[in-house]
């Protein structure tokens, strides 16, 4: 399933980058761009001319970011799945760690023709190539890495990640296992990355049993080596391969194992020999799995290949001379001449001796030594394994165009086959002009640092223009995206955390609500602190708004209107309670309750569903009390508890939180909102005295953000002074954890017969099946009809047969006759029956009120009630539906907007039970 | 909970879908509360601007026959209603601004009563909420205009007569009950306090008008409510016993039959009472404008500061709910019932209507 959803992601992703010149967005939104400082944004990249430059159009972003290819990491693209294998019967390793699949056509001392699958036909100047091999898919077992595809992690609080469709890890003791099927005989050639000096054990020949992956063959960090080693209880082996040195590093090997005789022999990609250990056990059990632990510091697995060995050890090199590897292991030394493609016939030469050699025997051809290459600009990784490096020319058509010096002509790759772009030169640092205050720049998928720039706000546009340290241009966030802008990390606490003093209730707790009242008020006068009450200068109060916002001001007065205020901080001068959570006029003292009485505090009861208190008030000395605040001026404040009116003293009163009635909703569904799709830039600016303010920002200049705020009126930040900016829909989040928006009422706890009640059926309402009488043969009856005719049950065997029981002075009868007449109107066709029974009234009545409802239908009188009594029918309307054996299937008392559609269903249900007879069914009794 | 409960809970339902119309006590003085005589504070202007846009609604609603449809179910209880919502306003119902709906719902509800037997329309529901109408217009609407010229005399009844009728019909119905109350069909032997309560508020409300309603009736339908009168203050819904549960609308009912009925002395008025003035912020289980209806008239009867804590909850639900037309739409009874249980409710801020006087 996993998989299947991960190849539609990549066909939907695939798709799309055919286009990728023409519309980016649309494009492989899952390929990240990461820099070289760490910095990431997701994006796609869109058609560029300039050589050796990326255009990179970020998810959230107007315009696409322009880098030199020297100030970028990697890009990683998303990878298809199956992995594709690479087409060609050669592999050719050229100078640069390049690598090219192809056949080989011709081959002179100059030039190798190749007919590559994906490039076509293509010339490699010998002097490039470092080796070529006979490419057999068949021995191959696996090349990747393929993510984490095949790994397990072994402690999930420990886990390995994939980037790039690489393994990494830079947890302490994290270990990933997989059984790759790795043979008994098998060459294994990995590479590892780091970015700081690396502690891991890799390990080959694992079952998973940590005995086994203590005793097979293991590469280890040892201090400053990497070593091979194996450890059996009576003998051991260990051999350095390289040195490591702190910093930045990788390690590039190629083992040959043969786990039956306990040998492994160690080469470097050049051909060197690095080791040769010989650790045998007496009853070898082979086993394919490998095993990596992180032991400390990072890792990177970013080269994996296993395949078939032939046992038959490489020969040792003397020198670098230019040799043949034959596929029986033998060593040929000599330059190959040339190649006949028709007969598949190598032509060796080795000082003035010639010999012949057919293609199927060769190996691997050494052609020349490595040499240093010029630093090249960029390397392309394809998914088949398939390495270019060279200059990026252009990006056009969804191709990205490359020279490379290792092959004559100018190739091309469409994006979608890229696993990964390399950066591989190193510009200068780079750096902000001095005037821009440097932050970072957190949204989905993108980290980046760098800084604002002067902007307007554009209807397609933010006025928030971003300016990457690293990228040579500005562009614009896309209106309404989410995500914040960090300038000061951790933003200081606001002041408002110490803990508030607990105050002792040494006051038995009186009866009643006067008594609450009383002592709300009482406490209040006895342990008021000296210095928190009495007289407040202006701007002492703080209000909190939903938003988050944080706005030192003095709250003048608050009606049924809302809050008069006065704030040097925005031009308002009214805010609706809507829009507000909390209010302080005390601001040393936050509302500190512990869980259970905080909880029963915030319960609302039940009698109170329908009428819950809108505020809760917080005295200076730790009582609170719910209500609905009705005024609040500077030296009364009247709230109505429990429907009393009750004043108190403005200056009791340390804070008045809101509740607003979506706080319940919310509460109620644990289901998280989708995000709104907003079209405008919003921020909230945290400002490092602790003021909050969400606004539209309409333009910023000079490092000052204007614009205006629904609620505040016009409102700026001074980016100098703001610790972050919170963008679009990320502000509400970030509210939500603010100390007043845990402040919620929560649901009455509904009785359990509600809720059982709830889960039965769906919505509470009967199925019909609850009547004693359904599954019984129908009470056998016969009545006068309406028209004078007679009804006999006992006739109406074979049919589906409805019986409603009604009256005509029954409002909801005669609600749901007309429903029940369309329902089974509805199947005509088919044996179904629909009689009226009346319940003990006049036909001239009955007629009557057929008449005033344009109601035709079959009446059964029941002038006695006795049909009534065998039905049980106490209480109507009621419905029965008798299935065509003459049983009763169900029993509806009760209209509703329901009705029909149980009704349907019942009938239809009958019918199917006619069409097949249960055989099994007995004879009713 | 047993397949049993199941049963009766939703007979419950059924039967309290079934009715509806309330009724209010009667007699008309012109003179007895002039309108400066109202209790307490001026109608604040909120409850005005609601009740105004209300009745703007049911006038523009009204059909030209007099009643209403498109709501729950039309009849001359549902009529009856309507029209005291309009007599509850205050403007003068001969020559006012909504004389006209007032004699054409008038109309409406005498052309409905079968003129041998009193009855008022569909069931006893309607027949105790019409009667309650008649009886609050009965007094105050002219009857010298009620009727255009011409037409047949005998259907061209006063609303004194048609009154008079119509307590004979009730009598006429309790005489065949064994509970000595009230059930849907005027022929019905068994009784519930819902459709009892509707019929015996309108017969409180005709002796109220002066009509003449013996004492033994009312005491024989008061007993009936007595022993529906657990001592908790709940109140059973059907037949001569039991099944208590928590109904605003009948506890509300009960307390004001027994106010009005002047029986303030029984110990289960005390009950009914004390379980409403425990609970005003309650809401109600369903059907929600009839129990408003009448815990609006049993709270102002029975404890005015208790009715003035519960009004204040109801002005502010009201206002919430109340739609851009002037209506209020009830979801089980539909916008002009829900608008006229609604406006009734809100009108005891009034106290225009006789039955509404303590």
């Amino acid at each position: 399933m996993r998989t299947l959803i991960t190849a539609l992601l990549l066909t939907i992703a695939f798709g799309a980058t055919h286009v990728l010149a023409d519309a980016p967005e649309a494009g492989a939104k899952l390929a990240k761009l990461n820099l070289p400082n760490g910095d990431y944004v997701s994006g796609a990249p869109i058609a560029s001319t300039e050589k050796n430059t990326l255009k990179w159009q970020g998810n959230h972003f107007t315009q696409p970011l322009e880098y030199s290819l020297g100030r970028i990491g990697t890009v990683h693209f998303p990878l298809p799945e199956p992995l594709p294998k690479p087409a060609g019967e050669y592999c050719f390793e050229l100078a640069g760690d390049d690598v090219v699949f192809g056949g080989l056509v011709s081959l002179n001392a100059d030039i190798v023709e190749v007919n590559s699958p994906r490039f076509g036909v293509i010339h490699l100047p010998r002097a490039s190539i470092r080796r070529f091999y006979r490419w057999d898919g068949a021995d191959l077992i696996y090349l990747g890495p393929n993510g984490l595809t095949g790994w397990s992690t072994m402690n999930q609080e420990k886990p390995w990640k994939e980037d790039g469709g690489q393994p990494i890890s830079s947890i302490e003791g994290a270990i990933i296992r997989g059984d790759f099927g790795v043979p008994a005989q098998a060459v294994v050639e990995f590479e590892v990355s780091w970015k700081n000096k690396p502690d891991f054990a890799l390990v080959i020949g694992d079952n998973g049993n940590d005995t086994v992956a203590r005793q097979a063959f293991r590469f280890e960090v040892w201090i400053d080596d990497l070593i091979v080693q194996r450890e059996l209880p009576t003998v051991a082996d260990v051999a350095s391969l390289q040195g490591i040195q702190p910093g930045a590093g990788r390690a590039h090997v190629i083992a040959y194992l043969d786990q039956t005789k306990g040998r492994m022999l160690v080469y470097a990609p050049s051909g060197q020999q690095l080791a040769d250990l010989k650790v045998a056990e007496k009853d070898p059990k082979p086993s394919g799995g490998l095993m990596i632990e992180n032991k400390r510091g990072d890792l990177r697995l970013e080269r994996l290949r296993i395949s078939r060995w032939n046992g038959i050890p490489p020969q040792d090199i003397q020198g670098s001379r230019a040799r043949l590897h034959k596929a029986d292991g033998s060593i040929v030394y000599g330059d190959i001449a040339s190649y006949d493609a028709t007969k598949r016939e190598f032509l060796v030469r080795d000082g003035q001796t010639e010999s012949k050699l057919p293609a199927n025997q060769l190996s691997t051809v050494l052609v020349s030594s490595p040499t240093t290459v010029e630093p090249r600009a960029m390397r392309a990784v394809c998914h088949d394994g398939t390495q270019i490096s060279g200059d990026l020319l252009q990006l056009q058509d969804g191709k990205l165009s490359i020279t490379t010096p290792g092959i004559k002509e100018g190739i091309s790759i469409p994006v979608t086959d890229l696993r990964t772009v390399v950066g591989l030169k190193r510009d200068e640092a780079a750096a902000l002009p001095s005037e821009i205050r440097l932050g970072t720049l957190e949204l989905d998928g993108t980290l980046l640092r760098g800084g604002l720039i002067n902007g307007e706000e554009q209807a397609d546009a933010s006025c928030l223009i971003w300016r990457p340290i690293s990228s040579s241009n500005a562009v614009p966030l896309k209106p309404g995206v989410s995500g914040r802008i960090v300038y000061r990390v951790p933003p200081p606490k606001p002041a408002s955390t110490q803990p508030a003093p607990q105050v002792q209730r040494a006051v038995p707790r009186q009866a009643g609500l006067g008594g609450a009242i009383m002592q709300f008020l009482g406490n209040s006068n006895n342990n008021a602190p000296k210095g928190a009450t009495g007289t407040k200068k202006p701007s002492s109060h703080t209000l909190h708004l939903r938003s988050g916002d944080t706005v030192p001001c003095e709250i003048v007065a608050i009606d049924e209107q809302g809050l008069s205020i006065k704030s040097d901080v925005a031009e308002a001068k009214l805010v609706p309670h809507d829009k507000v959570k909390a209010v302080e006029l005390v601001t040393n003292q936050p509302p500190r309750l512990g869980k259970t009485k905080r909880e029963r505090l915030l319960m609302l009861p039940r009698l109170q569903k329908d009428s819950p208190p809108t505020q809760l008030l917080r005295s200076i000395n730790g009582d609170y009390l719910r209500g609905r605040l009705v005024s609040f001026s500077a030296d009364k404040l009247r709230m109505e508890v429990r429907l009393e009116s009750k004043e108190i003293a403005s200056n009791k009163i340390a804070q008045i939180i809101w509740f607003h009635p979506d706080e319940l909703t919310e509460n109620a569904s644990s289901e998280s909102k989708a995000e709104p799709n907003e079209t405008k830039t919003r921020v909230q600016a945290l400002k490092s005295d602790g003021i909050r303010l969400t606004f539209f920002p309409q333009h910023l200049k000079d490092k000052l953000l204007e614009g205006k705020s629904d609620v505040l009126g016009a409102c700026r930040a001074d980016i100098s002074d703001v610790d972050q900016l919170i963008l679009g829909p990320s502000i509400e989040k970030a509210a939500a954890e603010l100390v007043y928006h845990q402040w919620k009422l929560s649901p009455p706890v509904e009785p359990r017969f509600v809720t059982a009640a709830d889960n039965d059926g769906g919505d509470g309402r009967p199925s019909g099946l609850e009547s004693p009488l359904v599954g019984k043969p129908a009470p056998i009856f016969e009545l006068d009809q309406l028209d004078g005719k007679r009804f006999k049950l006992a006739e109406t065997k074979g049919k589906v047969l409805v019986l409603d029981f009604w009256a005509s002075w029954c409002g909801p009868c005669l609600q749901a006759m007309p429903e029940i007449h369309r329902t089974v109107h509805e199947f005509e066709d088919k044996p179904v029956a629909l009689v009226g029974v009346n319940l003990e009234e006049p036909p001239s009545t009955v007629k009557a009120a057929l008449e005033r409802h344009k109601l035709n239908l079959t009446v059964a009188m029941d002038q006695d009630g006795v049909v009534a009594l065998k039905y049980g029918a106490t209480a109507i309307p009621q419905t029965v539906v008798i299935d065509a054996q003459g049983n009763v299937t169900r029993v509806f008392v009760g209209g509703g907007p329901k009705l029909a559609e149980d009704l349907k269903a019942a009938i239809e249900e009958a019918l199917n039970k006619g069409n097949s007879p249960d055989p099994a069914q007995k004879p009713a009794t | 909970m047993s397949l049993r409960f199941v049963f009766r809970r939703r007979c419950l339902l059924v039967f309290a879908a079934a009715f509806m119309t309330l009724a209010m006590i009667p007699q008309q003085r012109a003179l007895a509360q002039p309108p400066n005589a109202r209790i307490g504070e001026a109608v604040p202007r909120d409850v005005r601007e609601m009740y105004d846009r209300g009745l703007q609604y049911l006038a523009n609603s009204q059909s030209q026959n007099g009643d209403w449809t498109g709501g729950f179910e039309s009849g001359p209880g549902s009529t009856g209603l309507a029209l005291m919502v309009f007599l509850a306003s205050g403007e003068d119902p001969n020559f006012g601004l909504y004389s006209n709906n007032v004699r054409r719902a008038l109309r409406s509800i005498i052309s409905q009563q079968d003129a041998s037997t009193g009855y008022l329309g569909n069931s006893m529901y309607h027949h105790g909420f019409g009667m309650l109408a008649l009886a609050e217009a009965y007094g105050t609407v002219d009857d010298r205009s009620l009727w255009p010229e011409g037409g047949t005399p005998a259907q061209k009844r006063s609303i004194g007569q048609a009154l008079e009728l119509a307590v004979r019909a009730s009598i006429t119905s309790q005489k065949k009950n064994q509970f000595g109350a009230w059930r849907y069909s005027p022929d019905s032997t068994d009784a519930d306090t819902s459709v009892a309560g509707a019929v015996l508020v309108g017969l409180l409300a005709a002796r109220n008008a002066g009509v003449e309603v013996p004492d033994e009736v009312i005491d024989k339908a008061l007993g009936y409510f007595q022993k529906m009168t657990s001592s908790s203050g709940q109140v059973g819904y059907s037949g001569g016993f039991g099944g208590f549960d928590e109904s605003i609308a009948r506890i509300s009912i009960a307390t004001l039959v027994y106010s009005v009925g002047r029986r303030k002395d029984f110990p289960q008025y005390k009950a009914t009472l004390g379980y409403l003035t425990q609970r005003l912020e309650a809401p109600p289980q369903g059907w929600v404008e009839y129990a408003r209806y009448y815990q609006a008239q049993a709270l102002f009867q029975g404890d005015v500061e208790a009715w003035e804590k519960w009004n204040k909850l109801l002005v502010r639900q009201l206002k919430q709910s109340q739609q851009a037309d002037g209506s209020f739409r009830s979801q089980q009874f539909g916008a002009p019932l829900g608008t006229a249980m609604s406006l009734l409710a809100l009108a005891l801020n009034y106290r225009f209507l006789p039955i509404y006087e303590r």
